[in-house]
């Protein structure tokens, strides 16, 4: 659950840190660093792995259900944060990343 | 790419753009009160518990079947079928539908005496009718409903296709900017949980597919309907009522019995036919909760004697499938987080519509001034919109306030909410839609504030204090919604035109 709550939060984060027009609020000074050209394969790529990670659900059926409803809910938190408090969406992404790291060693 | 393509796929963008808003638009609110009542329903029993807030805490579901045997044994007369659903971890008491002397009834039992409870209400069972039945009689409403979800599911595919730069607009919001911000947030709103959408709309769809669909059945079992039920459920034991009075055996060993077939699965419900007759049969199913899909399986007994006559698990793959699918809709086997992103998404359907039949007038009222037809589709968003969900507030309160000895207690709730919502929508169409916004979702904040405060505000069950957390929170944010309107009028100049040098 952990491990793919923080891959599908990171995937979604990446997708949206590729655009253009949302870079400046997601990467703020990070914008200029050698990896933002690589973000949208590492974003497809870490949203493949989330859902390669169902797998390691005890029910994959039940996994695929609930990934669905993760989807507008993290995707929701980086869009509203985007548009009201751009602190957020960047404050979830080392949360992502420690989920990520709690549900690789769980 | 040659010009040609790039003209017949924009022609064809903008065929699909206009066969999605007007499928859209001509079931749009029936599609409003679907989508709420659906999304409400994925809480159906803990608003059935805050709704009978004299009950609390978890009950046994052995003694409570147990106690309802007992009371009906009792209490009813000439019955040709109790039909009881046990309380579960979410459930806390028995439903049942009965008859007596030839009437029919449906009650919630209490979980200790078996006796109905005072406080006779549908619970959340009005808002799980509402959502597929809308309040009409048989088969009309679940016609509707039907051409509704397929008018749904067209304008989904039909979004799809017309959407232009469909994953660049996922994380587009541009906040303040009329036109723009709503077509955003219905942009947003529809994509960010699209796969919950395709889901939950071709799954309700395929549930009412023996109605809207009926030729193959015909086609295989022409008007023989007992056959076709008998080949769906071979494990179902009919009897014929003998005459001849006879008690109904303890039903305790035959739940625990069953609960050994169902390999550990609690028994989630028991019908009994012909009870106090010698021809009884008590017949048992499990909780729906083990898997996505809903294992049919059941056990009959003799209802004189105890004895097993015939105990099923279905097999059929086409069947195991078609229960997958219903139980992908009806979400009985999902656990409190998966309910809860339920909720969400089907909160996002419901504000895609909402925000779709908003966005229809504010895109033509920024290119021209309103047709007729428009302002009568404006003032009916306003009270269809927020009239609908008063019609709940007013279901809640009505709960609440009616008093616990009126007869027909239950249709009374009902009829207060659909005299209410059918009151806002009046109004609705009776004020300006500048007066009409903030007038009925001020209105609306203020009976979620009553609803939460007439019952007991802080009780010890948490379902009761979820609950008028939700409508508190629900209230906050329209009076919030109310307020930003009325800053938004007061501090609004007219913008002054540049004078143009003669």
């Amino acid at each position: 659950m952990m491990l793919t709550i923080g891959l599908l939060y990171l995937s979604l984060f990446a997708l949206a840190a590729r655009m253009q027009r949302h870079r400046p609020v997601l990467l703020a000074t990070w914008q200029k660093r050698p990896f933002v050209a690589h973000l949208e394969l590492a974003g497809w790529t870490l949203f493949g792995l989330s859902l390669l990670s169902l797998w390691l659900w005890q029910d994959s059926g039940m996994a695929l259900v609930a990934w669905v409803g993760l989807l507008p809910l993290l995707g929701g938190v980086v869009l509203l944060g985007m548009t009201y408090r751009p602190a957020i969406p960047r404050a979830g992404v080392p949360v992502a990343a420690l989920l990520l790291i709690t549900g690789l060693l769980a | 790419m040659s010009g040609a393509s790039t003209m017949v796929r924009d022609g064809a963008r903008q065929a699909m753009a206009w066969l999605h808003g007007w499928t859209g638009l001509l079931l749009g609110h029936i599609l409003f009160i679907m989508c709420l009542a659906g999304t409400l329903s994925v809480f159906k029993p803990e608003i059935s518990r805050w709704m009978r807030p004299e009950i609390s805490g978890p009950a046994d579901p052995v003694r409570a079947i147990t106690a309802a045997t007992s009371w009906l044994s009792a209490n009813t007369t000439g019955s040709t079928g109790w039909y009881l659903s046990a309380p579960d971890g979410r459930s806390n008491l028995v439903e049942a539908a009965y008859d007596s002397g030839g009437e029919y009834f449906s009650r919630a039992l209490n979980p200790l005496t078996g006796a109905p409870l005072a406080r006779d209400s549908l619970g959340g069972e009005f808002f799980y009718r509402l959502h597929f039945e809308l309040e009409l009689p048989y088969p009309w409403g679940r016609l509707l409903a039907s051409l509704a979800a397929m008018l749904m599911l067209v304008a989904i595919i039909t979004g799809i296709i017309a959407h232009k730069r469909f994953f660049k607009d996922i994380f587009t919001f541009r906040r303040a900017k009329g036109q723009r911000s709503w077509l955003d947030g219905h942009n947003a709103l529809g994509v960010l949980s699209l796969p919950f959408h395709v889901m939950i709309t071709f799954t309700g769809l395929l549930t009412l597919a023996s109605l809207n669909m009926p030729w193959a059945m015909t086609a295989g079992y022409g008007q023989d309907l007992m056959a076709l039920y008998s080949d769906l459920t071979p494990g179902a034991v009919t009897k014929a009522a003998t005459g001849t009075k006879a008690p109904l055996a303890p039903i305790a060993p035959m739940l625990a019995q069953a609960q050994r077939h169902f390999a550990g699965a609690p028994v989630g419900r028991v019908y009994i036919f012909n009870p106090g007759d010698s021809g009884a049969v008590v017949t048992i199913y499990p909780v729906e909760t083990a898997s996505i899909g809903y294992l049919p399986a059941e056990i009959s007994f003799d209802g004189s004697t105890g004895t097993v006559l015939k105990a099923w698990t279905e097999q059929r793959p086409a069947i195991r499938t078609y229960q997958t699918i219903y139980g992908l809709h009806m979400a009985h086997f999902a656990p409190l987080l998966t309910r809860w992103l339920y909720f969400l998404g089907g909160a996002m359907l419901t504000l895609a519509i909402a925000s779709g039949m908003v966005l229809w007038i504010v895109k033509r009222r920024e290119r021209a001034p309103l047709s007729i037809g428009n302002r009568l589709l404006e003032r009916l968003n306003v009270g269809g919109l927020v009239g609908v969900p008063i019609g709940i507030a007013a279901f809640l309160i009505a709960n609440r306030l009616l008093p616990l000895s009126m007869t027909a207690r239950a249709e009374a709730e009902v009829s207060v909410a659909l005299w209410s919502a059918g009151a806002a929508l009046l109004l609705g169409l009776g004020l300006t839609p500048k007066l009409g916004w903030p007038f009925l979702l001020g209105l609306l904040s203020l009976l979620c504030v009553l609803a939460a405060l007439l019952g007991p505000i802080w009780a010890s069950d948490i379902m009761l204090v979820t609950g008028n957390a939700m409508l508190l929170t629900a209230a906050i944010a329209l009076g919030f919604l109310v307020w930003k309107q009325l800053r938004r009028r007061s501090t609004h100049t007219p913008v002054r035109r540049k004078a143009v040098p003669a």
